[in-house]
């Protein structure tokens, strides 16, 4: 029913079964070291993870454990300092084609409209005139998340958790394949953050999108994830990987059911484990 | 009258912080009823001889020489000529502050060369002294309007500059991870982004410069002679006539605020998302 892989104990990551399609995002034996005042802090060691392409993969660690560092080098904004990151089979060199990405603020700009914010990625690469063709999607994406009527407004008359959903639209405009989500609803209230996980969650089976989430929350792990890579400090690793196989269409009242607690001891007692090794 | 008391009602830890008696007046009726004991203090220490009238006008004469200033001022008599030299003066050396402030300001934040060249030497001009240099600038360019020009340029520009650069500099990390990820170019990413972000930052820069563009152009006047309110302020002082030179500080001060003002008007038109912000929380 639970099945835990300890990547500590079989040493490689995750393989792909043969005959599967090729992983979304392929990562083999990566690094990552940061200087700083000459100090050397190893941010990433030795990280292995394979994602299929539609799995919801979780990254659940403690603060500094190297999440948010491991999501900026699939998307390509930081390059490793050694190892291997594949994207769709193509070796990351700069920002892959395929990932859409987003961040714990929604970072609109308030100079301009949600619907303005949103064709910005097609404003950026195609130009305004295919910004402008693009408003019909807009307006898709905007019902999507229920935010219909919101279109022109401006960023900052909008709740924390509408502009959020601003974000997401802007993330899906250019239909990325890949999402990547460094902690998208840690800035929100819980009430608002569950929504917004069971929207995230609808969107990427609706969409048959592969998402890779940054949390600091065992249950939101859980209630997402199909696998949850569970990390740990010094040096920045991943411990093991939780399968969740719980069924696909989740709602809220599944955290009472015994497989999600079971799901989220197994959780816990992995991330324990990498704090006592961090320790000693 | 209601309204602020229920207010008190309602914030009962700040009443004891706050003096109530003050805090009950009207704003306008406690400007201008402690300008007017101000005023008459200041009438009153000079008629009963505590301060030397030599020292300081009277209120009242002060009061006079405004009015006739201004009566010459809006006849257009030779306060009017001069008014206009010393303002084409300021408006010409905000306009050159203006625009030489922000390129220089946008090749520090935006260039290596402007970081690592520009940038030291401009620290150690602004630790300089530069009204010292107006009677440099006079041998320079003569008596006319030019060396108050630069004058007015050369401590105008400052804040532009170092607002500017702050403004553009200073954006939200994550948005600029934002737009890396949209794989955005040099360009995009300085006109869309950090652009309309250092707005702000360069009006703040633009409304310190549009007073001390004044100054400037006063300070050259000073050392350089010609035209303007600069050599007026220099022939009344020299004459001990103080009422007069009071007049015409009052006159500068009114009008460098209104050009302030119309700065920050224009600013909330431009800047207009920054307006939008101040929702009122509290209804
Ligand atoms: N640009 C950088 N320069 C120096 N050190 C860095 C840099 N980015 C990250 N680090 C260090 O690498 C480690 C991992 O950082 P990272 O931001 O990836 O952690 P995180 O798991 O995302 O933490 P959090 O949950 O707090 O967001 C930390 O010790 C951090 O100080
Ligand atoms: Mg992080």
């Amino acid at each position: 029913m639970i099945s835990v892989s300890d990547q500590q104990m079989e040493g490689a990551g995750t393989m792909p079964a043969p005959g599967s399609p090729p992983p979304a995002v392929s990562i083999r034996n990566l690094d990552r070291t940061f200087t700083r005042d000459g100090n050397t802090i190893q941010a990433l060691s030795g990280v292995s993870l394979d994602v299929a392409p539609g799995e919801f993969v979780v990254l659940l660690g403690p603060s500094g454990c190297g999440k948010s560092t491991l999501l900026n080098i699939i998307a390509g904004l930081l390059p490793p300092t050694s190892g291997t990151i594949e994207v769709a089979s193509h070796a990351v060199t700069g920002v892959p084609d395929e990932i859409g990405m987003m961040f714990q603020k929604p970072v609109l700009l308030p100079w301009r409209t949600v619907r303005d914010n949103i064709v910005l990625p097609i404003e950026m690469s195609k130009g305004r005139r295919a910004a402008k063709a693009a408003q019909g999607r807009v307006d898709e994406l905007l019902d999507l998340v229920g935010l219909k009527s919101f279109g022109d407004q401006m960023p900052n008359e909008l709740s924390g958790g509408m502009q959020q959903r601003a974000a997401i639209c802007r993330m899906l405009i250019n239909e990325p394949d890949i999402l990547l989500l460094d902690e998208p609803f840690g800035a929100l209230d819980e009430f608002t953050r569950e929504h917004m996980n069971m929207q995230m969650l609808d969107l990427t089976h609706r969409l048959g999108r592969t998402a890779i989430l940054v949390t600091h929350s065992i249950s939101e792990a859980v209630f997402l994830a199909d696998r949850i890579a569970v990390m740990c400090a010094r040096p920045g690793r991943i411990m093991g990987i939780v399968d969740v196989d719980l069924p696909k269409d989740r709602t809220p009242d599944i955290a009472t059911s015994p497989e999600f607690q079971h799901h989220v001891e197994a959780a816990r007692d992995m991330l324990k484990r990498g704090h006592a090794m961090e320790m000693t | 009258m209601s309204a602020s008391a229920s207010q008190k009602a309602a914030q009962p830890a700040h009443k004891a912080l706050r003096d109530p008696f003050l805090e009950r007046i009207p704003s306008p009726i406690l400007v201008g009823g402690s300008l007017i004991v101000l005023l008459a203090v200041w009438e009153f220490v000079v008629v009963i001889g505590w301060v030397p009238e030599l020292v300081l006008p009277r209120a009242s004469d002060t009061g006079k020489a405004l009015v006739q200033v201004l009566g010459n001022l809006f006849t257009g008599g030779h306060v009017w000529v001069n008014f206009k030299v010393t303002m084409e003066e300021a408006a010409l050396g905000l306009f050159f502050a203006g625009i030489i402030g922000f390129v220089v300001g946008a090749l520090i934040a935006e260039t290596t060369f402007g970081k690592r060249v520009i940038q030291p030497y401009m620290v150690a001009l602004y630790a300089a002294p530069k009204v010292a240099l107006a009677p440099v600038f006079v041998a320079w360019f003569g008596f006319d309007t030019t060396p108050k020009v630069v004058m007015a340029v050369t401590i105008a520009f400052f804040p532009v500059m170092v607002d500017t650069a702050a403004g553009l500099a200073g954006v939200d990390e994550d948005a600029d991870k934002m737009f890396a990820t949209m794989r955005a170019s040099r360009l995009q990413r300085f006109f869309k982004l950090k652009l309309p972000n250092a707005l702000p930052f360069v009006f703040a820069g633009l409304k310190s410069a549009a007073v001390l563009s004044l100054i400037g152009a006063l300070v050259a006047e000073f050392s350089g002679g010609g035209r303007g309110i600069g050599i007026l302020i220099q022939t009344a002082s020299l004459r001990f006539d103080l009422d007069v030179v009071f007049a015409y500080v009052i006159l500068l001060s009114v009008t460098a605020f209104a050009i302030y003002w119309l700065i920050d008007q224009i600013e909330r038109r431009v800047v207009f998302w920054r307006k939008a912000g101040f929702i009122p929380t509290e209804s």
